[in-house]
């Protein structure tokens, strides 16, 4: 009844809706060598919603990457706490990642990559193919299912890791500057591609660029971070209507304001 | 015909050295210093007639295998657990270092006196090659892999034995092919030392006996079987290594031979 009275500090989200995480005061030091520390993440705090697209912006440095980290719980938090329904305090099994560089393992076939986190999870053969072959053709890879990596190009292998990511139904999506090393077509048509899945599936999404352009186009929420230490320097909403077109975010209104905006944060006011 | 010239291709360099060397030593030089082809291959077929050196080619087969095997395992494993224990590896490394620089060819009349002239010290002495080159092989291979590549299978749920048996066998399947290839000609060796040094049988011991007696095509005889040996334990490994390793870039056409 009056569970709330007994609750210590912080433990109000422990019935935060599914797909939400919370992170509360974290800091992320490492030790570069034995004289010096450094401080990848400085007192991040953050109340990311359920099912939204969430961007994390900022230059290289700035501990974005160290932050999907320690949501996928593959890094632990120096202090604080990360939370995603539970405290994240294991490797995330909550969450799916779709990591820089390139995706896939490279000795398993296009089909045998979107089989087996299904097959890790115990999904029958059969239940699991039919999933694998209904996500390959969603990404628009149908055809090239008994490909290696090796024989797919980055945006197709892209797709595949994408589609790995998405065949669990996670509730949580981790991509870590997916589009990095691609051409600007080949991003572009992947951005375009990403936020239809994404409008049809609708789980939270945390997304990792230093790219504003592509921030404003994707997200609904974009969290702007500066570096040396990592630190918040803006939470921005997003309010551009969806579906979104990515090729003309750039004519919807707001967006010039927005990316002045954002511009002016990363880059200081008298930059440019 | 497109078929028939990569193997007129293949056999033609060999052809040209053998006639040479027939034709020298017709004309240029003494046979019964380096041999001839004509009567070394007579020589062989009598011999593979006559039956004694098959027993001596099981033998050093069989020294070679055990040893390769008994020393490929045991090196990959050690490899393996040092490449993930980084703490354990720093006390431990030097120490492996040392080991494998210590010559075998200097240390194997010591294992031949603790272990006696049987197959027993030439196993040993076979191991003691083969284990070094497997350890750094496996051991470089598990320190390579990306990092990532784990996460992502944990982060799908996968336990200790999933990671294992579906991201680092297949991620360090390259270097312990390449391990296993290069200790071949290694564990040939590491028999033959023993063989020299102290045997009974065995076709090292058939060569030294050949050339004991001057008989230089004897020697040859010896030289061929090890050699046919070496060709057949490559080939086999080739072409496990092609089917497994299919996924690989430079496993494609016109790939990497033996």
């Amino acid at each position: 009844m009056q569970i709330v009275a007994s609750m210590r500090p912080g433990d109000a989200a422990v019935h935060a809706p599914r797909g939400s995480i919370q992170i509360e005061n974290v800091n992320k030091t490492y030790r570069e060598n034995a004289a010096s520390l450094v401080v990848a993440l400085e007192g991040i705090n953050l109340d990311l919603p359920a099912n939204s697209f969430v961007s994390l912006l900022g230059p290289s440095g700035c501990g974005k990457s160290t932050l999907l980290k320690l949501i996928a719980g593959i890094e632990k938090p120096s202090s604080g706490v990360v939370r995603c329904t539970e405290v994240v305090d294991r490797v995330n099994t909550g969450v799916a990642y779709v990591p820089q560089g390139r995706g896939l393992f490279p000795w398993m076939t296009l089909l045998a990559n979107v089989e087996f986190p299904l097959k890790i999870a115990g999904v029958a053969p059969a239940e699991r193919r039919r999933r694998a072959l209904e996500w390959i053709a969603k990404v628009n890879l149908s055809g090239f299912e008994q490909n290696f990596p090796r024989q797919l190009s980055g945006g197709m292998e892209k797709r595949g890791s994408l589609a790995r990511a998405l065949v669990t139904d996670k509730p949580i999506l981790l991509m870590d500057e997916p589009f990095g090393p691609l051409d600007a077509h080949t991003r572009l048509s992947l951005q375009q591609q990403l936020t239809q899945l994404w409008e049809d599936v609708k789980n939270t999404v945390v997304f990792v660029t230093h790219d504003v352009i592509e921030a404003i186009a994707l997200s609904d929420i974009i969290i702007v971070m500066s570096p040396r230490p990592g630190r918040i320097a803006d939470v921005v909403k997003v309010a551009l209507p969806r579906p979104r077109n990515v090729l003309s975010v750039p004519d919807c209104d707001g967006f010039v304001e927005l990316h002045a905006h954002l511009q002016r944060l990363l880059f200081g006011e008298h930059a440019l | 015909m497109n078929r028939v010239t990569p193997i007129i291709q293949a056999l033609l360099p060999a052809v040209v050295i053998i006639g040479a060397w027939e034709l020298g030593a017709m004309f240029a030089f003494d046979p019964r210093f380096v041999g001839q082809p004509s009567q070394i291959l007579s020589y062989l077929v009598a011999e593979l007639r006559r039956g004694a050196i098959w027993a001596d080619a099981a033998i050093t087969f069989w020294e070679i295998m055990l040893g390769y095997v008994l020393g490929a395992l045991s090196g990959g494993a050690v490899g393996f657990v040092l490449g993930f224990r980084p703490r354990l590896a720093r006390i431990v490394e030097p120490y492996i270092l040392i080991f494998s620089a210590i010559p075998k060819i200097a240390i194997a009349p010591i294992i031949i006196i603790a272990l006696g002239i049987g197959i027993q010290s030439k196993v040993a002495i076979v191991i003691s090659m083969v284990f070094f080159l497997m350890f750094y092989a496996v051991y470089s291979g598990v320190k390579q892999i990306e990092p990532d590549f784990i996460h992502q299978a944990r982060i799908m749920g996968a336990n200790r034995a999933e990671v294992i048996g579906y991201i680092v066998i297949p991620a360090i399947a390259p270097n312990i092919f390449d391990g296993l290839k290069t200790s071949i000609i290694f564990a040939v060796i590491g028999a033959l030392i023993g063989e020299f040094i102290a045997a009974r049988a065995g076709l090292g011991y058939y060569i030294l006996n050949a050339s004991g007696a001057f008989n230089i095509n004897g020697i040859w005889v010896g030289v061929i079987l090890i050699v046919a040996l070496v060709f057949v334990l490559t080939t086999t490994i080739g072409i496990v290594e092609r089917r497994v390793l299919r996924w690989l870039p430079e496993m494609g056409a016109g790939g990497n031979g033996i």
